[in-house]
């Protein structure tokens, strides 16, 4: 193949750029982590007393465990439901429709998460508190994110939807079947794969929304007992101490900050473990 | 599977099957199609008799497509396309609301240009579209399934591989399952968009031999591109012919008359290489 040097030597140039913002943004959260990891056993971080930074008490367990709750069940709500939202969007919403239900999807995805703050803080945490107090809680966590991330949840299911081959509906189409049958038979099946790996990739967002999550969580450092108890994530935490900590308590942020980078790449290990080329 | 030790009561079902329906009468008056107010095809009339194999041949672009996929309503399904005329299969005019679409579908089957067996086991390919007319008992799915490949000649191919995907078989079996598939629904008229285009010789040699001995069941209407084609296996030849951007049909009669003796200079030129 004929190429251009320029052309090549720019596209070479990004490459490598990419490659060394990607090992400096590392490299960085990894030595500032150092002091901790070497100063103390790792093991600190779950047998510690609590979360007492003042005192060098670290238990970061219960901040674990809330931040992946924020992730999991949000998940486990609109997935199903961005599924079913983005089928009836393309298979039985008559086009006219579809096309402004799509368009507002994707002005929803757009807002600010610190909009859907603002409506958590002013509107659902009160609504809650009024039959569980305090409403700050992970349940208002949940249902923040859920929000959140559907629109996105839709956009992924509907794009993968949009590569099944016409010619598998036309041939569903000229032998008369059903829609349903279609959709269970042809479509879901031939995608399944793909949209499971694109809705893990959207609980991503989940694990590192930070602004929402912050305001109507309640931010308590516990291991929650029902849904109705305050929270604090990883990422919360670090948003509300980097301001004052110093010395150990500023390496454990930054450990926290890896342990969030370990958990994305596990996400993303499990979208690409789960993602197929597509058929043909 | 235990049907499988029945074959000779099968075929006695598959022979009664054949005796038992009839091949549709086609036929097409004035039909006119639209697409977004651009007259494709302009006042066909056409028609297809009883067990023949119509070809319909000429140029890319003479809504030879257009004319076929009226039949069973498949353009109606784009937007802003329009379909004017009458469509008469055993008189019946299926261009209303009131012909069912489901009926229409299963008395009329299509094979597309590129094969497209779904993305699931052969088996499946045609046991699931008969599920999904509401064919209840598995025993008589996998009875059909096997009349139908046995038919197409696909069964000694594929018998050891019924629980494999389609898409693992070569273009020429996946065009011939996907025969099997629509005569699985027990169409009366099978329309075929250049079926063989996708495939080699040896593929297309298959496939023709299939199409003359279907047509003892089904009336057949087939574009094609290959007018040795169309001169090997066509009871009658219809040419379409492009006029300003809309498709009419200049000639139709028997094979020898259009490829010996045209009526129209179109097809003789056509034919010659001359023009199209
Ligand atoms: N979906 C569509 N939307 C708009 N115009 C279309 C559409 N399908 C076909 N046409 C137009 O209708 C005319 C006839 O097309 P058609 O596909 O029926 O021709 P054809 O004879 O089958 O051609 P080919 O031999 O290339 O398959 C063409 O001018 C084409 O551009
Ligand atoms: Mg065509």
């Amino acid at each position: 193949m004929r190429t251009n040097k320029a052309v090549e030597l720019m596209l070479k140039a990004s490459a490598i750029l990419v490659v060394m913002v990607l090992i400096f943004i590392f490299s960085f959260i990894f030595f500032k982590s150092l002091p901790f990891i070497t100063d103390n056993q790792l093991s600190s971080l779950f047998v510690d007393d609590g979360w007492y930074p003042t005192t060098n008490n670290f238990n970061l367990f219960p901040i674990i465990v809330g931040s992946i709750s924020i992730m999991v069940v949000p998940l486990l709500l609109s997935a199903p439901l961005g599924i079913l939202l983005a089928l009836f969007c393309r298979y039985y919403a008559p086009k006219s429709l579809a096309k402004v239900y799509i368009a507002l999807i994707e002005l929803l995805s757009g807002i600010p998460s610190v909009v859907y703050g603002l409506w958590g803080v002013l509107v659902l945490v009160p609504w809650i508190g009024q039959y569980a107090p305090p409403g700050a809680s992970l349940l208002a966590g949940w249902i923040i994110i859920a929000i959140m991330i559907l629109p996105l949840m839709v956009i992924c299911v509907d794009n993968q939807l949009a590569l099944v081959p016409k010619k598998w509906l036309s041939g569903a189409q000229a032998l008369s079947i059903t829609r349903w049958g279609t959709i269970w038979k042809i479509v879901l099946p031939s995608c399944i794969s793909n949209i499971s790996s694109g809705l893990i990739l959207q609980t991503g967002r989940a694990l590192g929304e930070t602004m929402a999550v912050l305001m109507v969580c309640g931010n308590i450092v516990q291991i929650p007992t029902s849904m109705f108890d305050p929270i604090r994530t990883l990422t919360a935490n670090i948003a509300l101490e980097m301001s004052y900590a110093t010395e150990m308590h500023v390496s454990v942020l930054f450990m926290s900050g890896l342990i969030l980078l370990l958990m994305t790449s596990i996400l993303m290990s499990l979208a690409y473990a789960f993602k197929r080329q597509p058929v043909e | 599977m235990d049907f499988m030790k029945k074959n000779i009561k099968t075929l006695n079902l598959q022979e009664k099957l054949s005796i038992g329906k009839k091949a549709a009468t086609l036929r097409i008056e004035n039909l006119s199609v639209y697409y977004d107010q651009q007259l494709a095809v302009n006042k066909v009339t056409l028609d297809a008799n009883p067990n023949e194999i119509l070809a319909l041949v000429g140029p890319s672009g003479c809504g030879k497509s257009s004319i076929l996929a009226s039949i069973n309503r498949m353009n109606m399904m784009i937007d802003d396309c329009r379909v004017t005329g009458r469509i008469l299969i055993n008189s019946e005019n299926v261009l209303t609301d009131q012909y069912s679409l489901t009926k229409l579908r299963q008395k009329v089957g299509m094979v597309f240009q590129s094969p497209n067996p779904f993305p699931m086991s052969v088996k499946d390919n045609i046991c699931f579209p008969l599920k999904d007319h509401g064919l209840k008992s598995k025993k008589d799915r996998e009875v059909r399934m096997f009349d139908v490949l046995q038919q197409t000649g696909l069964w000694d191919e594929v018998k050891d591989r019924l629980n494999q995907s389609a898409l693992k078989l070569s273009g020429g079996q996946q065009q011939r399952l996907c025969i099997a598939r629509a005569l699985a629904l027990k169409p009366q008229l099978l329309l075929l968009d250049e079926p063989c285009s996708a495939l080699d010789p040896k593929a297309t040699e298959k496939i023709e031999i299939l199409l003359q001995e279907l047509k003892s069941t089904v009336t057949i209407v087939m574009v094609t591109h290959n007018l040795a084609q169309a001169k090997r296996i066509a009871e009658r030849v219809a040419v379409c012919w492009s006029f300003n951007g809309s498709g009419r049909i200049v000639e139709c009669s028997q094979t020898d008359i259009v490829f010996n003796r045209p009526a129209s200079k179109i097809t003789e030129e056509y034919f010659s290489g001359v023009a199209g």
